[in-house]
């Protein structure tokens, strides 16, 4: 192994270790202190590796294209805000609390970055080295967004892994490979657009937690794959053939149909449309609706009459069953509801209010993998 | 690739400037835009949870069960039955903060549409009866919970800072006063926000 590549995966080892004891050994966290544990393996990169700012040649190209996509997806999520509603900011939102967090984010960001990439440079003929530094520089920004005592059971476990562990592996990934192929101020400028204004801005789209950090994890990859193809690949030869023209557009228009299915199923499970789609996890509307079925609700039309199959919350769950009685009483609507497989109705009354939207029609058995996850975690709390 | 950059910045600057647009309009518009709740803070310092739900207090003629804690950050499973008018049961709790990181209370939502259902007849409640259910949510010193409190960090993990909170529910009404059907109330969602607090 090369003296730079067993450097490399030196400082890499050290800040595995940084994050293990954090996470495992350490009770309780304190960003001060880990920005000051931090400069070790910044002051190793700086003088095992050297920090050399060298002009590459499509970077300025590369950071403009990356502030377009960014503003972008403000100004998309803002917009679908304005329909779907927004959050409050939990973040402090006095001067002295915004000033507190964008100056420990920043700092953050400055030394992570100036690792990365001092890593990154010096990994030409040793590409495992990026992988290692993509995955403990994840492991050094996971500490900082969630502590082990934080997941107490399966459910915790799972939901930490889909909202905070993948987002922040996949962006990971890209900036790992971003500091590889352009500059350190490409990844601070990235990260400065993406992560700062959440301690700015007092309001934020309630995409719901599903939708948001699906845009979170999607958007690096989508980032690296047009980046890739438009500035870092090797210029290809010009074939000028029928069937290799024919061949490109076929395949343009295979992602193309695949975007559109994936934004489609996306929207359906999000629920950030007109409908919405569930996963039935209980028998009691067997031989209507059967377990394992996914139902798509449109959750526009609230108009309820008897016999109509309606999805509705109550006590924290959603369940889907049949209006079988409507009362009018002082003024307000109260549904009697009943699963068609249950011998009684049920023992509650059903407002307007509670209803999450109609059923529209099914698709058979393909919600069967996400009951068996639900099973297994409920099994585990 | 000069052409190229050129259009990129006249690009950017023009997304930018209908980003500012859209900000202002959104200050302007503010009270017509729907904004409920709170954004989750991911910060590994920050762990405000709830902690030994108990009953700490009832009247002679109700019954009523601990509520569970889901998550650490829901007490769920309320269940009480009052027999006549002014029973009551008092719920306590810890509001427990082990992170580092102080929390400050943005929001508290006591129950608005209760239902009310009768459980022989079958029938909603009148509003009296619906009406005669109240709450309050005092810390254990009597003073009320109120929105801007504040629960400090912890500055050592293992001494977190803990307030006792107790949630007091009661039937508000005499005798001449109550349903002749049993009732069982339901909706009966409590919520706690807290934000992020640089105190």
């Amino acid at each position: 192994m090369k003296r730079e590549s067993q450097r490399v995966l030196l400082i890499e080892v050290l800040l595995a270790i940084i994050a293990i004891f954090t996470f495992f050994i350490i009770k309780g966290f304190n960003m001060l202190v880990y920005l000051a544990i931090l400069l070790i393996p910044l002051g190793l990169c700086i003088w095992l590796l050297g920090y050399h700012q060298r002009e590459e040649r499509a970077s300025k190209d590369v950071l403009l294209t990356i502030i377009i996509w960014i503003i972008l997806y403000y100004l998309i999520t803002y917009i679908l805000g304005y329909f779907i509603g927004f959050l409050k900011n939990g973040y402090s939102m006095t001067l002295k609390g915004i000033l507190a967090n964008v100056i420990e984010q920043s700092i953050f960001i400055v030394i992570i970055e100036f690792i990365r990439v001092s890593l990154a440079k010096k990994c030409k003929y040793y590409k495992k080295g990026l992988v290692l530094a993509t995955i403990v520089l994840s492991a050094i920004e996971l500490v900082t967004k969630f502590s082990l005592g934080q997941i107490n059971s399966r459910l915790d476990l799972l939901d930490t892994s889909f909202t905070v562990i993948l987002p922040v592996l996949c962006k990971n990934a890209f900036l790992t490979y971003l500091g590889y192929k352009t500059s350190v101020g490409n990844n601070i400028i990235y990260r400065i657009l993406m992560e700062l204004p959440t301690y700015i801005i007092p309001i934020i789209p309630n995409l719901g937690n599903y939708l948001s950090n699906t845009v979170l994890t999607v958007i690096p990859i989508l980032l690296l794959y047009y980046l890739n193809k438009t500035y870092f690949s090797k210029k290809e030869k010009i074939i000028d053939s029928r069937r290799d023209l024919k061949r490109r557009k076929f395949g343009a228009l295979i992602t193309v149909l695949l975007v559109v299915i994936l934004s489609f199923m996306i929207a359906l499970v999000s629920g950030v449309g007109r409908y919405l789609a569930l996963t039935i996890g209980s028998g009691s509307m067997t031989g209507t609706i059967d377990k394992g079925d996914v139902v798509v609700l449109d959750k526009k039309d609230k108009k309820v009459s008897e016999g109509n199959i309606v999805a509705f919350k109550k006590e924290g769950v959603i369940l889907v069953h049949r209006v079988v009685d409507i009362q009018n009483i002082h003024g307000v609507r109260y549904y009697h509801t009943k699963g068609d497989y249950n011998k009684t109705e049920d023992n509650w009354l059903v407002e307007d209010k509670d209803i999450v939207g109609k059923y529209k029609f099914k698709f058979k058995f393909i919600g069967w993998p996400t009951v068996k996850l639900n099973e297994w975690i409920l099994g585990g709390d | 690739m000069r052409y190229n950059r050129t259009a990129k910045v006249f690009t950017i600057i023009g997304l930018s400037i209908f980003l500012v647009c859209m900000t202002v309009a959104y200050a302007v518009l503010s009270a017509n835009l729907s904004i409920s709740g709170s954004g989750t803070v991911k910060n590994a310092g920050w762990d405000i949870h709830f902690e030994k739900p108990a009953i700490s207090a009832q009247s002679a003629g109700s019954t009523a069960t601990v509520p569970t804690i889901e998550g650490g950050t829901t007490l769920k499973d309320f269940s009480a039955t009052f027999t006549t008018g002014s029973d009551y049961v008092t719920y306590s709790f810890d509001v427990v903060n082990s992170g580092g990181i102080a929390g400050v209370i943005k929001t508290i939502s006591l129950p608005t549409n209760v239902v009310c259902k009768g459980t022989t007849s079958d029938q909603a409640c009148t509003d009296a009866e619906k009406n005669n259910l109240k709450w309050e949510l005092k810390y254990d010193n009597g003073n009320t919970v109120q929105v801007n409190d504040t629960i400090p960090g912890a500055t050592d993990p293992s001494q977190p800072t803990v307030q006792h909170m107790t949630l007091r529910i009661y039937f508000a009404s005499t005798n001449a006063n109550l349903a002749s059907d049993d009732v069982k109330f339901s909706n009966l969602n409590f919520s706690i926000i807290y934000n992020q607090s640089t105190e």
